[in-house]
């Protein structure tokens, strides 16, 4: 794995209506999979792999599936509608036939699979080796049709998978499909029905580690658990469409002829600035892959092209003396860096003076003003966007750790901010955005480790705040914010071990505390929250190490029977620790667990009285003193 | 995944790069299947990264061995 260079899915234009190399002109090269610029039409040329045809990509076209489509799905079986081309026959005639496959096509083609004997029985294949990567998981896949024989069956030949170095499938090419016992090594395998006698038959397996190869074999097959037939020149069946992809499932069908497809190669970086000078790599294995396996590749939510890390690169022929700014795929690096002289190449995962994560590459021929950096910087930290019609934030700042804040931009159309600033570990306060429209913030501020303050945000629209501040652990504090339409609060609050007190939320909607405040270490006591909706508090107190004081009542009227760990590795007082199981008791539930341990305080006769009433309904209670 | 490399004389790779490129039909921006890398010390070794769908005679190799990282390719 080398450098990688990106951008974002959804970017926007700037707020002023221009984009940053219309407003500060001048570079001598700019490049970037985003727009820069008013007049930029593509900005990428791509190569794909089934046939090496090529074609131009606008900065659109590459996050609206338009690329995507045009490089297609992964098939990593080479002739995948040829079976006397590539594939070896054992005991087998591949011969033509005229009948018609799935995708309607009836000319005369090599699809029908014939054992070549006269006399006896024997083992009847076609196979070809496919190169692979080990301890990884693939599915091989192949359309069959009964013929003289109406069973096959797939096989990874020596895939090295444990339980069996050569799992194998059996399947009954007949009615809607039937499958044999799967032998050992096969993780998942499927029968799908197709028109006019077709079947869609697929293997799963994970390669045995050190294996980077398997035989892809098609086997006739007498029965449902036996590959030995006759050898009469009548054993037949007919063979179309075969793929073997990456992943769990067998993927959209990709024909391939001589090569495997799902690649798409990068072979010319377009300048946007306007000058020409364009980067190109002519030489196909040296050119970085931007569609891996039919998908686009991505790091941290973002496209990136991505280097080998061997002899991949594009070159210009560009000659500056300036400045060239690099920013980081994920925006937690921005690079500036000091041209000399001439800089022919653009991009060699060999060289040092460049990062490994790479969105946007400006060269300027001469020095920058600040200004200008600020304009190039805010493309890799998104502060100078329009994001007035933006509704989607899903991980849109996620890991940029060197934002130190965040500025007020509009976000009010906003809608999912799911993990949005996860891992902005350096932000140390938070702008009062509007994100009013907001339906789901999971994981928004997770790990947002510097926060010592959070602002009083509208969330009142959002049912699912699980994880929403996992992990905020300098904060000290937290607004009353209206959070009464959240049902799941799993681990909000989680490890914010800084936090010394807690606001009187409004959380009557929570279905779901498990872990809510495990960990908030510097918690001594607990407001009256009404938890009266909860049905599950496993953890939810658990290594509040401080916490001290527990509210009475906080569960008489719960149908949560759910306290496991709860209250683990606390240092409740005895009366709180009598406000708990007697409100558990009262709740009147049976057979849940309670866990309360940590401080050793003594169980109150009051609290006795409870915890035998819990256990005399079948409960399992752990109290601190033994009880 | 890797399709490894091809270790032979100059010529034979040039000669491999040359059966992939014209086998390939490349068309556009892209001109040739590979560039051949020689040996940083054993001048007359050349390397050429392998095609999927293209045997040659030549010593084949999964990975480069250490001797070969010295070569300055820029």
């Amino acid at each position: 794995m080398g450098l990688i260079l990106s951008l974002n899915n959804s970017i926007h234009s700037f707020n002023t209506g221009k984009f940053v190399l219309d407003q500060y002109t001048g570079a001598a090269a700019a490049y970037s999979l985003r727009r820069l610029s008013v007049n930029t039409t593509n900005v990428v040329r791509v190569r794909r792999s089934v046939d090496n045809a090529e074609d131009d990509f606008t900065a659109d076209e590459i996050t609206d599936g338009t690329l995507t489509s045009f490089v297609g799905g992964q098939n990593l079986c080479l002739q995948s509608e040829d079976i006397n081309t590539t594939w070896l026959p054992n005991n087998a005639t591949p011969t033509q036939s005229t009948e018609t496959t799935p995708d309607g096509d009836s000319t005369n083609k090599y699809i029908k699979l014939v054992d070549d004997g006269s006399t006896g029985t024997g083992v009847v294949i076609i196979s070809q080796t496919i190169v692979v990567a080990g301890n990884t998981k693939y599915t091989a896949s192949v359309f069959l049709k009964a013929d003289g024989i109406s069973f096959a069956a797939l096989q990874a030949n020596g895939a090295g998978v444990v339980g069996d170095a050569s799992p194998i499938q059996y399947f009954g090419l007949s009615g809607a499909g039937t499958k044999g016992t799967a032998s050992a090594g096969i993780d998942d395998s499927t029968i799908e029905a197709y028109p006019n006698g077709w079947y869609r038959c697929s293997i799963t397996w994970t390669q045995g580690v050190g294996d980077t190869s398997f035989g892809f074999y098609i086997y006739l097959a007498n029965s449902i658990s036996s590959v030995t037939v006759d050898l009469d020149g009548t054993s037949s069946i007919f063979v179309w469409g075969a793929q073997v992809n990456e992943g769990a499932t067998a993927g959209d069908y990709a024909p391939t002829t001589t090569n495997v497809s799902g690649y798409g190669y990068v072979t010319t970086w377009y300048d946007q600035s306007g000058n020409g000078n364009d980067a190109t790599q002519a030489t196909a294995s040296s050119q970085p892959k931007i569609v891996d396996a039919g998908s686009l590749i991505t790091s941290n939510g973002y496209t990136v092209i991505q280097y080998d890390g061997t002899d991949d690169n594009l070159t210009t022929s560009l000659t500056a003396t300036g400045t060239m700014l690099m920013g980081g795929s994920d925006g937690s690096d921005f690079y500036e860096v000091d041209i000399s002289g001439s800089y022919s190449l653009l991009a060699n995962a060999s060289l040092t003076d460049h990062p490994l994560n790479e969105s946007i590459r400006v060269i300027w021929s001469s020095s920058l003003t600040t200004a200008q950096k600020t304009a190039i910087e805010s493309l890799v930290t998104y502060t100078d966007w329009d994001f007035s019609d933006v509704t989607s934030f899903f991980r849109y700042w996620r890991d940029r750790s060197k934002l130190t804040d965040f500025p007020l931009i509009d976000t009010s159309s906003g809608t999912n901010f799911f993990q949005a600033w996860y891992g902005c570990t350096s932000l140390t306060s938070f702008p009062l955005l509007d994100v009013s429209n907001g339906i789901s913030f999971v994981q928004a501020w997770r790990n947002c480790t510097s926060l010592t303050s959070f602002p009083l945000l509208d969330v009142s629209n959002n049912t699912d705040f699980s994880f929403a501040w996992t992990n905020c652990s300098s904060l000290t504090s937290f607004p009353l914010l209206n959070v009464s339409s959240g049902t799941n609060f799993s681990y909000a609050w989680a490890y914010c071990s800084s936090l010394t007190s807690f606001p009187l939320l409004d959380v009557s909607s929570g279905t779901n505390f498990t872990g809510t405040w495990e960990s908030c270490s510097s918690l001594t006591s607990f407001p009256a929250l009404d938890l009266s909706s909860g049905t599950n508090f496993n953890s939810a107190w658990r290594v509040c190490t401080s916490l001290q004081d527990f509210p009475a009542n906080m569960f008489d009227s719960v149908t949560a029977t759910g306290f496991i760990l709860a209250f683990t590795s606390t240092n409740l007082s005895s009366q709180s620790i009598e406000n708990i199981v007697v409100s558990i008791d009262t709740a009147g539930q049976s057979n849940g667990t309670l866990d309360i341990t940590g401080g050793g305080n003594a169980t109150t006769a009051t609290a006795q009285t409870a915890v035998d009433n819990l256990r005399g309904r079948g409960w399992t209670v752990t109290v601190p003193d033994g009880y | 995944m890797t399709n490894g490399y091809y270790i032979g004389t100059k010529e034979e790779a040039e000669n491999y790069d040359n059966i992939v490129t014209q086998g390939e039909g490349y068309n556009g921006t892209t001109t040739r299947w590979a560039e051949p890398r020689q040996h940083p010390t054993q001048l007359d070794l050349y390397a050429i990264i392998k095609h999927t769908s293209y045997d040659d005679t030549m010593q084949w190799v999964e990975v480069l061995d250490e001797t070969w990282d010295n070569q300055d390719t820029l």
